[in-house]
């Protein structure tokens, strides 16, 4: 049953329909709190919370070297990381959620027209060329939605409003700039660049600081939002074009709003972090497994998931392990269990 | 290659041979390369490419005075300020043809054209595959300090330079028995906490690292004990370790150092004791020939009070005149110890 067969019934709060994903927000905030408490550099939860009090206090209370020392830790360097790792995850569930309603294709993840791949093409090349990390950041983004757009671009070639043309599109549009990183990966010099390149692509987490999460967290948070209002015309083209242009939806305006604001924000956490992937492939799978096929709960509730989901890899990445492991590696080592197990579970819906 | 009559060298693992090779009429010798494979080599070496990560082989080739006898230029990420002193102590490499593409594969024909009377590479695979086409390939492999000073040796027997690669392993062994001494009696609690460090990837990019701020006399933070070559780091770790010195991989990173206000509290940085690692025919912080000279300038940085008659710029000036064979100027020993980009 879906949410337009629904529709005929009393419509249910906002907060009762979305009580998934608030359970869940909760459950963010604590782990979030308690992200906040662990890391390399080991303090006692009562020195946290006299600094955050101190904080409260415009510094008083607290030594002032002790509070300049938690200050750097907590604020400009552990507090970042967490943030990002919640942006990423959730704009990368709630892409992919939003991308396989779209496609009608459960295999479908945010880089399917080639954001991804354009983006650590951009990456890459600004790394060889220009050696400054904004001008990376920049290239990454400006690539990723070039690459998007070569992919709409050869689907309107063919004059044709398929799906499976604007797949087709996407395809060609990866091959290729997955063809150019691989050329820019044989220029760059194998001491310096390609190491760097190479961090790039595992995705990483390490780096992230406060300036970067500052920018960016204003365009994901609103491309998650647009993709939220977005989710009960997804379901409408669940049904097929035909039954949704006769419902009175425009497909071709959703199709773009949904792909304009995917595509952004899967290009702004490769910007951010470098590529980590799956997450937009598995999480959508595990929330549609947890509180059904609706989008209008699924891709609020995957956001929430996707966040929660790279906040715990991230922190066994960070913690777990002697040296710090690329959060981009953990996430598949976790990730692609987690997907084997839903499909197990749901295999008769599949076959 | 068909070899008749050996003959025992005093060097361990290398045989002579006074006998010409069935195919070249010319006399050849055994040795025993990092790989343990005996290789027949001609005698003399006239000729020699290097393939694979082409300026830290060349340097150990310049460093035995042999520059004008590599056949190959630089290959084309090597075209770049990072890597200038190779063809500045060797001004032929800049006219050399490349022999591999970027993908570090060999390109045959070139390589035919070249005649090398052997070949040096680290990967065993294409030394396999370049002699099943003819060619004498040797593989070289140092991850400790002491497989420099055999690669060294190997390489000034093939050259005919035993003397010179013998000069150097002593001149090594004396500039660092006086940097042990000095450091000596320095208690732990008095030794700096040092990390080196590329920005770019957040890694302490080689093992060896680890060996020369230990032996120059300071403790580094990325010492555990560990068998990875390079270890990956957050800011965090940064913040935990709050080394006494940082050593970053390029120039341009000191002032991103300086200006990143996550590390404002790091005592490197509240002390402006944030240096990049000088650079020579190859980065000093990497396993390289130059290696004596990192530990002589890091102990000069660590402790300045003992360094006594050891002078990092006049040390410079004399390892490089009497192994590479060139004078620095004064401004090139400044170049060199600002790092390059």
């Amino acid at each position: 049953m879906t949410a337009w067969d629904d529709s005929r019934r009393p419509a249910p709060s906002f907060v009762s329909r979305h009580r998934w994903a608030w359970g869940l927000s909760l459950v963010l905030a604590a782990a979030s709190a308690a992200s906040l408490m662990v890391g390399r550099y080991a303090v006692p939860p009562g020195d946290i919370l006299g600094f955050f009090m101190a904080l409260y206090a415009g510094g008083e209370g607290m030594d002032a070297s002790r509070f300049q020392e938690l200050h750097v830790l907590l604020l400009d360097v552990r507090l970042p990381r967490i943030v990002a790792a919640m942006l990423i995850g959730a704009a990368l569930a709630s892409s992919g959620t939003a991308f396989q309603a779209l496609f009608m294709n459960p295999l479908v993840s945010p880089g399917l027209l080639g954001v991804l791949a354009g983006a650590s093409f951009g990456a890459a090349l600004a790394m060889v060329f220009f050696d400054h990390w904004l001008a990376v950041q920049v290239s990454a983004f400006l690539f990723g939605l070039i690459a998007v757009g070569l992919a709409l671009g050869i689907a309107a070639l063919y004059r044709a409003n398929s799906l499976l043309i604007l797949v087709l599109g996407g395809i060609i549009s990866t091959g290729l700039f997955a063809s150019l990183l691989s050329l820019v990966k044989f220029v760059a010099d194998p001491y310096d660049q390609l190491p760097a390149i190479v961090m790039w692509l595992m995705g990483r987490l390490s780096n992230v600081d406060a300036r970067t999460v500052t920018v960016l967290v204003v365009p994901l948070l609103a491309g998650m939002f647009a993709l939220g209002l977005s989710a009960k015309y997804l379901n409408v083209l669940s049904m097929g074009d035909g039954e949704a242009t006769a419902l009175g939806v425009n497909v071709r305006r959703i199709r773009c709003v949904v792909i304009f604001w995917a595509t952004l924000i899967s290009a702004l956490t490769v910007v951010m972090a470098g590529r980590i992937e799956w997450i937009g492939l598995v999480i959508p799978h595990v929330a549609r497994f947890l509180v059904g096929p609706n989008n209008e709960i699924l891709v609020p509730f995957s956001a929430v998931l996707g966040a929660l989901f790279l906040l715990i890899v991230d922190n066994i990445a960070r913690n777990l392990f002697p040296v710090e492991v690329p959060v981009g590696v953990v996430t598949e080592l976790i990730g692609i269990p987690i997907f084997l197990f839903v499909l197990l579970k749901t295999r008769k819906e599949w076959a | 290659m068909t070899v008749s009559l050996c003959l025992l060298a005093s060097l361990p693992g290398v045989e002579w041979c006074a006998c010409p090779s069935a195919a070249q009429a010319q006399s050849t010798r055994i040795v025993r390369d990092a790989a343990g494979r005996a290789v027949a080599v001609p005698v003399p070496v006239a000729r020699v490419a290097t393939l694979g990560p082409v300026p830290v082989l060349n340097s150990f080739i310049l460093a035995l005075g042999k520059g004008e006898a590599i056949v190959n230029g630089l290959p084309l990420f090597a075209r770049s300020p990072r890597h200038k002193y190779q063809t500045i102590f060797a001004p032929t490499l800049a006219e050399r043809p490349v022999i591999q593409g970027p993908g570090r594969e060999p390109d045959l024909e070139v390589l035919l054209t070249l005649r090398p009377d052997v070949v040096l590479t680290m990967d065993r695979g294409m030394a396999e595959s370049l002699e099943r086409k003819g060619f004498a390939v040797l593989v070289l492999a140092w991850r400790n300090p002491e497989d420099v000073a055999a690669t060294m040796l190997l390489l000034g027997t093939v050259f005919d330079r035993e003397r010179e690669a013998r000069d150097y392993l002593d001149y090594t062994g004396r500039l660092l028995a006086r940097v042990g001494d000095a450091v000596a009696d320095v208690p732990d609690s008095r030794r700096p906490t040092v990390l080196f460090c590329s920005l770019k990837t957040m890694t302490q990019p080689h093992l060896i690292a680890d060996w020369w701020i230990r032996q120059a006399g300071g403790i580094s933070v990325t010492e555990n004990g560990r068998h990875l070559e390079s270890v990956l780091f957050s800011m965090e770790h940064v913040l935990k370790w709050n080394p006494d010195i940082l050593i970053v991989s390029a120039p341009g990173e000191i002032d991103q150092v300086y200006r990143d206000t996550r590390m404002r509290t790091v005592k490197a940085v509240v002390n402006r004791q944030v240096y990049s690692i000088p650079a020579g025919a190859h980065p000093w912080g990497y396993r390289t020939v130059e290696q004596p000279l990192t530990v002589l300038w890091a102990f000069a940085l660590m402790h300045p009070d003992k360094a006594g008659g050891l002078n990092v710029k006049a040390e410079m000036k004399t390892f490089y005149g009497r192994f590479f064979q060139y004078s620095l100027t004064d401004a090139q020993v400044e170049d060199m110890l600002s790092g390059i980009p």
